[in-house]
């Protein structure tokens, strides 16, 4: 009986106890996986380290965020105030030009700045943060592939599961299983993307 | 029970006859100074006695902050921020040689001070028995608090009752807000009173929390010298460093604020009485020291604070709390020096002597009252926790 070709997201192991999962991602990093994930109802100590978890790229992207931000405030505030080199200035276009004498003061008066800098700075950070957390969590595919498998909704009472993602360069459908199989697990499931 | 490395013993032994050496000579070289540069001797004094005296009282306040606040982090320094606050015993002696020369600093000490109207009427605060009285009440304040705080430390270490806890508490809620605000009247008498025209309300908070973030950096370097080796070692692991490396990060910016702040609402406001404390400080050679704080005491440890791996390793961790240590010192002497010599930078002899004579005797004297009590209080309810971090 052949079933119609899917995609698979990896290759799911069902534990039932903590020391299980930890002993299982131990081999299975040894056994030189990278793209694993374990899931557990409650935070398991050691477990971090054991499937190798990688830093994100989330913090790099909300420093870039912040930074253009701050680049925005600076150009619109300079710009618009013609506080910008002279030369420059010919240029802007008159919807972009308002140099107003405010107190005598000068037209590049950049402490005063600063405020509006710090405040774009970190709003386009916390944007970033936000959308890049969503896209690097998957959107705009709202539920995780791993719900496909019935079982899984017992990750929140009382299973551990170790998942092996098709991403990895090792993986492969047969051998992954076989390895999975070898480590003593509950049930080994696929997971249709 | 934590024990001190025997390396560390050794070598600690040595910098503190090292320092105490140091000191002698620097203070004596100070001394001579003062035969006939007696104005410059007070000057230079007065600003290294501020950086030390920032240690000491921002170790009470820390101290204060961590029996109220709890965490791992304070735990993991409570005898160092204890002997540290101790030192202000030492501090408060070495503040006697300014009273003798308070019209050399002063200008509202001056035999003809009230002939100024401005003067004149703050003269029923700025005046010098006044003065005096006041220094005396603060010291007393700050020195009762530190020492009863190791008294009851030491009664913990004794006794193992759980109800000293209570102590710690009810000691320092109160004592918090009393620092607060004796450090901002100290600010008012010892730095913000050279320019007697001129005043800011955010001078306060400035120099008190300047204190706060003096002892953290100093703490955390401390922390990392004399933990190395033996089992006390286990409290530079990467999450505890992780605080420290979080705290230099968050006092470096709240600091930035802070000076950042004065210096717009004075700009903006502009008013004559206001902007020649800035005027000061961005002409005659000393905008090069705004630049060169703007930098190092900001941009620089910001950005190499925000990743997360140099919080976490002790070397890189080292390195930023030495550069700020550093800082600190040019902060200080920013905060004076523009008033003192206002046309042009000025950085005398005397200035590099008294900061090595008191530094000398303050580090030597912080190494005797850290070697008085074991470095781990080892019944704090808080030592049986690990330091367990949801990362």
């Amino acid at each position: 009986m052949d079933a119609p070709k899917v995609k698979i997201y990896g290759l799911v192991a069902e534990f039932t106890t903590p020391t299980q999962i930890v002993d299982a991602a131990n081999q299975a990093r040894e056994a030189g996986y990278t793209a694993m994930e374990a899931y557990t109802p409650f935070p398991v100590v050691d477990l971090h380290e054991a499937v190798g978890f990688k830093r994100t790229m989330l913090p790099t992207l909300a420093f870039f965020g912040g930074l253009t931000g701050f680049c925005t405030a600076f150009s619109l505030e300079t710009f618009t105030s013609g506080g910008a080199p002279s030369f420059i200035t010919p240029f802007l276009p008159d919807w972009f030009y308002y140099p107003l004498n405010i107190g005598g003061r000068p037209l590049n008066s950049w402490p005063a700045f600063i405020p509006p800098e710090f405040e774009l700075t970190v709003l386009f950070a916390s944007i970033t943060s936000v959308v890049g957390m969503l896209l690097l969590n998957g959107y705009p595919r709202i539920y995780h592939p791993l719900f496909n498998v019935p079982r899984f909704s017992m990750v929140t009472s009382d299973r551990f599961f170790l998942c092996i993602e098709a991403r990895d360069s090792k993986f492969d459908l047969q051998g992954t299983k076989q390895f999975l199989e070898g480590l003593q697990p509950y049930e080994v499931s696929e997971v249709p993307e | 029970m934590a024990t001190i490395s025997d390396q560390v013993k050794t070598s600690m032994a040595v910098v503190q006859r090292v320092a105490f050496g140091i000191g002698i000579l620097g203070l004596g070289i100070s001394g001579a100074i003062f035969g006939f540069e007696k104005k410059q001797f007070f000057e230079s004094y007065l600003i290294a006695y501020i950086y030390f005296f920032a240690i000491g009282a921002g170790s009470l306040a820390l101290l204060m902050i961590q029996h109220v606040s709890g965490g791992a982090w304070g735990f993991s320094i409570r005898r160092l921020l204890e002997a540290g606050s101790r030192t202000l015993l030492l501090l408060a002696v070495l503040f006697i040689p300014l009273l003798f020369g308070l019209p050399e600093i002063y200008p509202w000490a001056r035999p003809d001070a009230l002939k100024d109207r401005i003067i004149e009427l703050k003269s029923g605060y700025l005046n010098v028995p006044f003065f005096i009285i006041r220094q005396a009440i603060f010291f007393s304040i700050w020195i009762g608090l530190a020492f009863s705080l190791s008294y009851f430390s030491k009664k913990e270490d004794e006794t193992a009752e759980q109800s000293i806890g209570w102590w710690f508490k009810a000691l320092s809620g109160p004592g918090l807000v009393v620092f607060a605000v004796t450090i901002g009247l100290t600010s008012v008498d010892w730095a913000m009173s050279v320019d007697v025209h001129w005043y800011s309300s955010m001078y306060p908070v400035l120099f008190g929390f300047g204190c706060i973030l003096t002892a953290m950096i100093f703490h955390i370097v401390a922390m990392i010298l004399l933990y190395q080796g033996g089992d006390l070692e286990k409290y530079l692991t990467k999450n505890y460093l992780r605080d420290f490396g979080s705290f230099l990060l968050g006092f470096v910016i709240f600091w930035t604020y802070l000076t950042f702040s004065q210096f717009l609402l004075i700009w903006c406001a502009n008013l004559k009485e206001e902007v020649p404390y800035y005027v000061n400080r961005i002409s005659g050679g000393w905008q090069f020291v705004t630049i060169i704080l703007a930098i190092g005491h900001f941009a620089l440890p910001f950005l190499f604070l925000l990743r997360r791996e140099t919080k976490r390793v002790r070397s890189s961790l080292f390195m930023a709390a030495c550069f700020m240590l550093l800082m600190r010192f040019v902060d200080y002497l920013y905060l004076l020096g523009p008033s003192f010599n206002p046309k042009h930078f000025h950085l005398a002899i005397s200035q590099v002597t008294s900061l090595l004579g008191i530094g000398g005797l303050w580090l030597s004297f912080f190494i005797y009252q850290w070697n008085l009590y074991p470095p781990i209080a080892a019944r704090d309810p808080r030592v049986v926790k690990e330091p367990v971090h949801g990362v």
